[in-house]
Protein backbone atom coordinates (compact mmCIF):
# COMPACT_ATOMS: atom_id res chain seq x y z
CA UNK A 1 0.00 0.00 0.00
CA UNK A 2 1.49 3.52 -1.07
CA UNK A 3 0.52 6.59 0.01
CA UNK A 4 1.53 10.51 -1.10
CA UNK A 5 0.57 13.40 0.63
CA UNK A 6 2.10 16.84 0.87
CA UNK A 7 2.74 18.65 4.13
CA UNK A 8 3.94 22.25 4.49
CA UNK A 9 6.03 22.39 0.88
CA UNK A 10 7.29 18.65 1.54
CA UNK A 11 5.99 15.77 -0.57
CA UNK A 12 6.32 12.28 1.48
CA UNK A 13 5.39 8.98 -0.24
CA UNK A 14 4.99 5.99 2.63
CA UNK A 15 5.00 2.30 1.75
CA UNK A 16 2.90 0.56 4.50
CA UNK A 17 3.07 -3.18 4.63
CA UNK A 18 -0.18 -4.19 4.09
CA UNK A 19 -0.23 -7.09 7.13
CA UNK A 20 0.78 -5.25 9.55
CA UNK A 21 0.62 -1.48 8.64
CA UNK A 22 4.10 -0.64 9.21
CA UNK A 23 5.97 1.81 7.13
CA UNK A 24 8.33 -0.32 5.05
CA UNK A 25 9.99 2.62 3.05
CA UNK A 26 9.33 6.39 3.13
CA UNK A 27 10.59 9.43 0.48
CA UNK A 28 10.81 13.21 1.36
CA UNK A 29 10.93 15.37 -1.45
CA UNK A 30 11.46 19.43 -1.64
CA UNK A 31 11.08 21.01 -4.90
CA UNK A 32 11.05 17.27 -6.74
CA UNK A 33 14.15 16.22 -5.14
CA UNK A 34 14.29 13.81 -2.84
CA UNK A 35 15.41 15.30 0.75
CA UNK A 36 15.52 11.65 3.06
CA UNK A 37 14.82 8.06 2.15
CA UNK A 38 14.38 5.66 4.96
CA UNK A 39 13.51 2.09 4.26
CA UNK A 40 13.36 -1.29 5.78
CA UNK A 41 15.97 -3.51 3.68
CA UNK A 42 15.50 -6.47 5.55
CA UNK A 43 12.88 -7.40 8.36
CA UNK A 44 11.53 -10.57 10.23
CA UNK A 45 8.47 -10.32 12.09
CA UNK A 46 8.06 -11.86 15.50
CA UNK A 47 11.00 -13.43 15.45
CA UNK A 48 12.46 -14.75 19.05
CA UNK A 49 14.07 -12.26 21.08
CA UNK A 50 15.87 -12.32 24.07
CA UNK A 51 17.03 -9.75 26.92
CA UNK A 52 20.49 -9.41 25.77
CA UNK A 53 19.38 -8.21 22.95
CA UNK A 54 18.23 -5.21 24.60
CA UNK A 55 21.08 -4.86 27.25
CA UNK A 56 23.67 -2.20 26.73
CA UNK A 57 27.22 -3.70 27.52
CA UNK A 58 29.69 -1.06 26.69
CA UNK A 59 33.05 -2.29 25.45
CA UNK A 60 36.30 -1.19 26.63
CA UNK A 61 37.15 2.90 25.90
CA UNK A 62 33.59 3.78 25.36
CA UNK A 63 32.68 6.57 27.55
CA UNK A 64 28.92 6.45 29.27
CA UNK A 65 27.31 9.55 30.98
CA UNK A 66 24.46 9.58 32.98
CA UNK A 67 22.07 12.04 31.41
CA UNK A 68 21.53 14.06 34.79
CA UNK A 69 25.50 14.78 34.97
CA UNK A 70 25.40 16.12 31.68
CA UNK A 71 22.85 18.66 32.77
CA UNK A 72 24.95 19.45 35.60
CA UNK A 73 28.08 20.11 33.80
CA UNK A 74 26.34 22.17 31.28
CA UNK A 75 24.48 24.48 34.01
CA UNK A 76 28.13 24.84 35.62
CA UNK A 77 29.30 25.89 32.37
CA UNK A 78 26.52 28.70 31.89
CA UNK A 79 27.32 29.91 35.27
CA UNK A 80 23.46 28.38 36.75
CA UNK A 81 22.90 28.12 40.32
CA UNK A 82 21.52 24.73 41.46
CA UNK A 83 20.63 25.73 44.80
CA UNK A 84 17.75 24.57 45.58
CA UNK A 85 17.39 21.53 42.45
CA UNK A 86 16.66 18.43 43.11
CA UNK A 87 19.82 17.40 41.58
CA UNK A 88 18.93 13.80 41.41
CA UNK A 89 15.82 15.00 38.66
CA UNK A 90 17.13 15.51 35.26
CA UNK A 91 13.50 17.37 34.56
CA UNK A 92 14.67 19.93 37.02
CA UNK A 93 18.18 20.31 36.40
CA UNK A 94 16.25 20.61 32.61
CA UNK A 95 13.68 23.17 33.71
CA UNK A 96 16.47 25.15 35.71
CA UNK A 97 18.51 25.69 32.61
CA UNK A 98 16.26 26.30 30.45
CA UNK A 99 14.34 29.07 33.09
CA UNK A 100 17.67 30.64 33.10
CA UNK A 101 18.95 30.73 29.23
CA UNK A 102 15.33 31.01 27.53
CA UNK A 103 13.60 33.04 29.14
CA UNK A 104 13.94 35.78 26.59
CA UNK A 105 13.12 33.79 23.65
CA UNK A 106 9.15 33.06 23.78
CA UNK A 107 7.85 29.68 22.22
CA UNK A 108 4.97 30.58 19.23
CA UNK A 109 2.60 29.63 21.12
CA UNK A 110 3.33 32.19 24.08
CA UNK A 111 4.07 34.99 21.59
CA UNK A 112 0.92 34.33 20.23
CA UNK A 113 -1.08 34.15 23.78
CA UNK A 114 0.71 37.43 24.30
CA UNK A 115 -0.16 39.07 21.25
CA UNK A 116 -4.11 37.99 21.95
CA UNK A 117 -3.57 39.92 25.78
CA UNK A 118 -2.80 42.89 24.78
CA UNK A 119 -6.51 43.17 22.86
CA UNK A 120 -9.48 43.21 25.84
CA UNK A 121 -12.91 42.45 24.44
CA UNK A 122 -15.09 45.41 24.73
CA UNK A 123 -18.25 43.00 24.60
CA UNK A 124 -19.63 39.36 24.61
CA UNK A 125 -18.54 37.41 21.47
CA UNK A 126 -21.48 36.57 18.96
CA UNK A 127 -24.15 34.41 20.01
CA UNK A 128 -23.24 32.23 17.70
CA UNK A 129 -19.45 32.20 18.03
CA UNK A 130 -18.49 29.15 15.89
CA UNK A 131 -20.70 30.54 13.11
CA UNK A 132 -18.43 33.41 13.61
CA UNK A 133 -15.65 32.14 13.59
CA UNK A 134 -16.39 29.77 10.19
CA UNK A 135 -18.12 33.34 8.64
CA UNK A 136 -14.42 35.24 9.29
CA UNK A 137 -12.45 32.11 7.88
CA UNK A 138 -14.94 31.66 4.53
CA UNK A 139 -14.17 35.82 4.25
CA UNK A 140 -10.06 35.23 4.36
CA UNK A 141 -10.75 31.96 2.24
CA UNK A 142 -12.94 33.58 -0.45
CA UNK A 143 -10.82 37.32 -0.72
CA UNK A 144 -10.76 37.40 -4.28
CA UNK A 145 -14.78 36.67 -4.46
CA UNK A 146 -15.91 39.14 -6.55
CA UNK A 147 -19.32 41.09 -7.41
CA UNK A 148 -21.32 40.81 -10.55
CA UNK A 149 -19.35 44.34 -11.10
CA UNK A 150 -16.23 43.01 -11.26
CA UNK A 151 -14.90 45.43 -9.07
CA UNK A 152 -16.18 45.19 -5.63
CA UNK A 153 -14.63 41.94 -3.50
CA UNK A 154 -17.95 41.27 -1.85
CA UNK A 155 -16.15 39.52 1.69
CA UNK A 156 -14.06 42.47 2.69
CA UNK A 157 -15.16 46.00 4.01
CA UNK A 158 -15.91 48.70 1.77
CA UNK A 159 -14.34 46.43 -0.82
CA UNK A 160 -16.18 48.51 -3.79
CA UNK A 161 -12.64 49.02 -6.24
CA UNK A 162 -10.07 46.90 -4.23
CA UNK A 163 -10.62 44.35 -7.31
CA UNK A 164 -7.67 45.39 -9.12
CA UNK A 165 -5.68 46.53 -6.20
CA UNK A 166 -5.68 42.87 -5.24
CA UNK A 167 -5.11 41.69 -8.75
CA UNK A 168 -1.90 43.90 -9.10
CA UNK A 169 -0.71 42.42 -5.79
CA UNK A 170 -0.85 38.69 -6.72
CA UNK A 171 1.16 39.61 -9.56
CA UNK A 172 3.82 40.99 -7.34
CA UNK A 173 3.63 37.67 -4.98
CA UNK A 174 6.70 35.56 -6.20
CA UNK A 175 5.87 32.15 -7.54
CA UNK A 176 1.68 32.91 -7.29
CA UNK A 177 1.69 33.18 -10.89
CA UNK A 178 1.99 29.14 -10.92
CA UNK A 179 0.23 28.74 -7.23
CA UNK A 180 -1.76 30.90 -6.12
CA UNK A 181 -1.27 32.49 -2.97
CA UNK A 182 -3.47 31.53 0.25
CA UNK A 183 -4.63 33.15 3.21
CA UNK A 184 -4.50 30.67 6.52
CA UNK A 185 -6.72 31.89 9.64
CA UNK A 186 -4.12 30.90 12.62
CA UNK A 187 -6.77 32.11 15.48
CA UNK A 188 -9.58 34.47 16.34
CA UNK A 189 -10.48 36.41 19.08
CA UNK A 190 -13.59 38.42 19.59
CA UNK A 191 -13.44 42.12 20.84
CA UNK A 192 -17.26 42.62 20.81
CA UNK A 193 -20.08 40.63 19.13
CA UNK A 194 -19.33 42.80 15.61
CA UNK A 195 -15.09 42.67 15.35
CA UNK A 196 -12.64 39.95 16.01
CA UNK A 197 -8.94 40.01 15.89
CA UNK A 198 -7.74 37.53 12.94
CA UNK A 199 -4.08 36.06 13.14
CA UNK A 200 -3.77 34.96 10.00
CA UNK A 201 -1.12 33.88 7.20
CA UNK A 202 -0.14 34.31 3.37
CA UNK A 203 1.54 30.78 1.87
CA UNK A 204 2.57 29.79 -1.46
CA UNK A 205 2.70 26.54 -2.43
CA UNK A 206 2.92 25.18 0.97
CA UNK A 207 5.73 28.50 1.89
CA UNK A 208 4.61 30.89 4.19
CA UNK A 209 5.78 34.19 3.99
CA UNK A 210 7.75 35.21 6.45
CA UNK A 211 6.31 38.86 6.22
CA UNK A 212 3.10 37.86 6.81
CA UNK A 213 3.11 35.02 8.94
CA UNK A 214 1.09 35.24 11.89
CA UNK A 215 0.14 39.15 10.85
CA UNK A 216 -2.76 40.57 13.09
CA UNK A 217 -5.64 42.07 11.05
CA UNK A 218 -9.86 42.73 11.83
CA UNK A 219 -12.63 41.54 10.90
CA UNK A 220 -15.86 43.01 11.13
CA UNK A 221 -19.73 41.98 11.24
CA UNK A 222 -21.94 44.29 8.61
CA UNK A 223 -25.38 43.92 7.57
CA UNK A 224 -25.30 40.35 9.26
CA UNK A 225 -22.14 39.26 7.31
CA UNK A 226 -18.67 39.02 8.51
CA UNK A 227 -15.88 40.90 6.58
CA UNK A 228 -12.30 41.63 6.32
CA UNK A 229 -11.58 44.64 7.76
CA UNK A 230 -10.73 47.63 5.03
CA UNK A 231 -7.25 48.30 7.01
CA UNK A 232 -6.32 44.69 7.17
CA UNK A 233 -6.62 44.62 3.21
CA UNK A 234 -4.71 47.54 3.22
CA UNK A 235 -1.74 46.14 5.02
CA UNK A 236 -2.27 43.09 3.41
CA UNK A 237 -1.53 44.87 0.08
CA UNK A 238 1.08 47.30 1.02
CA UNK A 239 3.68 44.50 1.52
CA UNK A 240 3.23 44.01 -2.08
CA UNK A 241 3.47 47.74 -2.77
CA UNK A 242 -0.02 48.62 -3.68
CA UNK A 243 -2.10 51.41 -2.34
CA UNK A 244 -5.39 50.64 -1.47
CA UNK A 245 -8.14 53.52 -2.24
CA UNK A 246 -9.66 55.07 1.07
CA UNK A 247 -12.95 53.84 2.18
CA UNK A 248 -14.27 57.25 1.12
CA UNK A 249 -13.78 57.23 -1.84
CA UNK B 1 -7.65 -4.15 0.86
CA UNK B 2 -8.96 -1.16 -1.58
CA UNK B 3 -11.45 0.80 0.29
CA UNK B 4 -10.55 3.81 2.56
CA UNK B 5 -11.74 2.16 5.38
CA UNK B 6 -9.24 -0.24 5.11
CA UNK B 7 -6.48 1.79 4.64
CA UNK B 8 -7.57 3.71 7.79
CA UNK B 9 -7.99 0.51 9.79
CA UNK B 10 -4.32 -0.80 9.00
CA UNK B 11 -2.44 2.79 9.53
CA UNK B 12 -4.40 3.32 12.84
CA UNK B 13 -3.74 -0.66 13.92
CA UNK B 14 -0.16 -0.66 12.92
CA UNK B 15 1.31 -2.72 14.41
CA UNK B 16 -1.12 -5.13 13.89
CA UNK B 17 0.15 -8.07 15.75
CA UNK B 18 3.06 -7.22 15.42
CA UNK B 19 4.97 -8.31 18.47
CA UNK B 20 8.96 -8.34 17.61
CA UNK B 21 10.85 -7.58 14.91
CA UNK B 22 14.35 -7.99 13.68
CA UNK B 23 15.85 -6.05 10.39
CA UNK B 24 18.47 -3.74 8.54
CA UNK B 25 16.96 -0.23 7.91
CA UNK B 26 18.91 2.09 5.47
CA UNK B 27 18.69 5.94 5.99
CA UNK B 28 19.43 8.38 3.36
CA UNK B 29 19.28 12.27 3.94
CA UNK B 30 20.13 14.73 1.98
CA UNK B 31 21.44 17.64 4.17
CA UNK B 32 21.12 20.60 2.32
CA UNK B 33 17.42 19.91 1.01
CA UNK B 34 16.26 18.17 4.64
CA UNK B 35 17.59 21.97 5.81
CA UNK B 36 15.05 23.26 3.44
CA UNK B 37 12.07 21.06 4.27
CA UNK B 38 12.48 21.67 7.86
CA UNK B 39 12.70 25.39 7.24
CA UNK B 40 9.46 24.63 4.80
CA UNK B 41 7.11 23.03 7.64
CA UNK B 42 8.61 25.05 10.68
CA UNK B 43 7.46 28.16 8.69
CA UNK B 44 3.97 27.02 8.29
CA UNK B 45 3.04 26.28 11.61
CA UNK B 46 5.09 29.77 12.63
CA UNK B 47 7.56 27.93 14.65
CA UNK B 48 11.57 28.69 15.50
CA UNK B 49 13.44 25.55 14.65
CA UNK B 50 17.16 25.32 13.49
CA UNK B 51 18.11 22.19 11.70
CA UNK B 52 21.43 20.50 12.85
CA UNK B 53 23.75 17.93 11.77
CA UNK B 54 25.70 15.86 14.07
CA UNK B 55 29.23 15.08 12.81
CA UNK B 56 31.55 12.12 14.47
CA UNK B 57 35.01 11.75 12.89
CA UNK B 58 35.20 13.64 9.45
CA UNK B 59 33.42 16.09 7.05
CA UNK B 60 30.16 16.24 6.64
CA UNK B 61 29.21 15.45 2.76
CA UNK B 62 26.74 16.42 0.56
CA UNK B 63 24.52 13.37 2.01
CA UNK B 64 24.82 10.80 4.71
CA UNK B 65 24.21 6.79 4.25
CA UNK B 66 23.09 5.19 7.27
CA UNK B 67 22.76 1.43 7.60
CA UNK B 68 20.93 0.26 11.24
CA UNK B 69 20.22 -2.85 12.89
CA UNK B 70 17.48 -2.92 14.33
CA UNK B 71 15.45 -5.57 16.84
CA UNK B 72 12.63 -4.45 18.77
CA UNK B 73 10.32 -6.11 21.46
CA UNK B 74 7.30 -4.42 22.19
CA UNK B 75 5.84 -2.39 23.61
CA UNK B 76 9.34 -0.77 24.75
CA UNK B 77 12.57 -2.42 24.17
CA UNK B 78 14.55 -1.86 21.29
CA UNK B 79 17.83 -1.63 20.00
CA UNK B 80 19.37 0.41 16.71
CA UNK B 81 23.07 0.15 15.86
CA UNK B 82 25.25 1.74 13.18
CA UNK B 83 28.64 3.21 13.06
CA UNK B 84 27.73 6.38 13.95
CA UNK B 85 25.05 5.82 16.05
CA UNK B 86 23.47 3.61 19.54
CA UNK B 87 20.01 3.55 20.57
CA UNK B 88 18.98 1.05 22.59
CA UNK B 89 16.39 0.74 25.70
CA UNK B 90 15.72 -2.15 28.01
CA UNK B 91 12.42 -1.18 28.91
CA UNK B 92 13.72 1.25 31.92
CA UNK B 93 16.92 2.78 30.68
CA UNK B 94 18.02 3.73 27.44
CA UNK B 95 21.48 4.21 25.96
CA UNK B 96 21.68 6.81 23.21
CA UNK B 97 24.43 8.07 21.42
CA UNK B 98 27.90 7.25 19.40
CA UNK B 99 29.47 4.34 19.17
CA UNK B 100 31.90 5.73 21.48
CA UNK B 101 30.45 8.24 23.44
CA UNK B 102 26.47 6.98 25.13
CA UNK B 103 24.50 9.04 27.55
CA UNK B 104 22.12 7.01 29.85
CA UNK B 105 18.63 8.42 30.11
CA UNK B 106 16.48 7.24 33.42
CA UNK B 107 13.82 9.10 32.71
CA UNK B 108 10.34 7.20 31.72
CA UNK B 109 9.83 9.48 29.16
CA UNK B 110 11.97 7.53 26.28
CA UNK B 111 8.88 5.81 23.85
CA UNK B 112 9.76 4.32 20.65
CA UNK B 113 7.49 6.98 19.19
CA UNK B 114 10.65 9.20 19.55
CA UNK B 115 13.29 6.90 17.58
CA UNK B 116 13.47 6.74 13.41
CA UNK B 117 11.90 2.84 14.22
CA UNK B 118 8.78 4.27 16.20
CA UNK B 119 8.32 6.23 13.42
CA UNK B 120 8.06 3.34 10.67
CA UNK B 121 5.97 0.85 13.28
CA UNK B 122 3.61 3.65 14.52
CA UNK B 123 2.69 5.60 11.79
CA UNK B 124 -0.76 6.34 12.95
CA UNK B 125 0.52 7.99 15.76
CA UNK B 126 2.40 10.33 13.79
CA UNK B 127 -0.19 10.84 10.51
CA UNK B 128 -3.58 10.48 12.06
CA UNK B 129 -5.38 13.87 12.66
CA UNK B 130 -3.15 15.69 10.91
CA UNK B 131 -3.93 14.18 7.40
CA UNK B 132 -7.33 13.33 5.20
CA UNK B 133 -6.89 10.49 3.22
CA UNK B 134 -8.31 9.96 -0.78
CA UNK B 135 -9.34 6.93 -2.01
CA UNK B 136 -7.09 4.07 -2.89
CA UNK B 137 -6.98 3.30 -6.47
CA UNK B 138 -4.76 0.33 -8.21
CA UNK B 139 -1.46 1.54 -9.38
CA UNK B 140 2.49 0.23 -9.99
CA UNK B 141 5.35 1.20 -8.42
CA UNK B 142 9.23 0.70 -9.16
CA UNK B 143 7.53 -2.43 -10.81
CA UNK B 144 5.32 -3.47 -7.90
CA UNK B 145 1.71 -3.67 -7.91
CA UNK B 146 0.32 -1.63 -4.87
CA UNK B 147 -2.63 0.57 -3.92
CA UNK B 148 -1.92 4.13 -3.90
CA UNK B 149 -4.00 6.48 -1.98
CA UNK B 150 -3.47 10.55 -1.83
CA UNK B 151 -3.33 12.49 1.67
CA UNK B 152 -3.75 15.93 2.15
CA UNK B 153 -3.54 18.11 5.36
CA UNK B 154 -6.32 18.24 7.56
CA UNK B 155 -8.64 21.52 7.66
CA UNK B 156 -8.94 22.35 11.11
CA UNK B 157 -10.32 25.09 12.82
CA UNK B 158 -6.99 26.71 13.45
CA UNK B 159 -4.57 27.04 10.24
CA UNK B 160 -7.18 26.09 7.80
CA UNK B 161 -5.72 26.31 4.12
CA UNK B 162 -7.50 28.64 2.00
CA UNK B 163 -6.89 29.53 -1.55
CA UNK B 164 -7.52 33.05 -2.78
CA UNK B 165 -9.15 33.43 -6.26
Amino acid sequence: MMSAMRIGGVDHTYWFDAATGIVLRHVGLIGGEPCSITEFTEVRIDPLVADLDFAFLPVPGVIVERQVDQLMRMAEAHGIDLAGVDLADPDAIDQAINTRLRHEQPTPDARLRAQKAKHVPVGDPPAEEAAARAAIEYAFDNLGEADTDDVTLVNVQSGRGLIGPLRDAQKRVPGAADSPASLIVDDVKFLRPDEAVVWYSVEVDGQRFPMVNGREGRAVEVAGRWLIGHATIADLLGFAGVAVPSPDD
Amino acid sequence: MGSKGDLLELIDGSPNGLSSLTGSIWKWTHHERSRRAVEAVTRRINANVSYATSLFGGPLGETTDEHLRVALALPNRWRMESTSRVDVCDGSTRWLGHPGHITEFTRNEATLADTDLGILIEPGKHLFGALEFGDPAEGEIAGRECMTVEASKRRSSVGIRHHAS
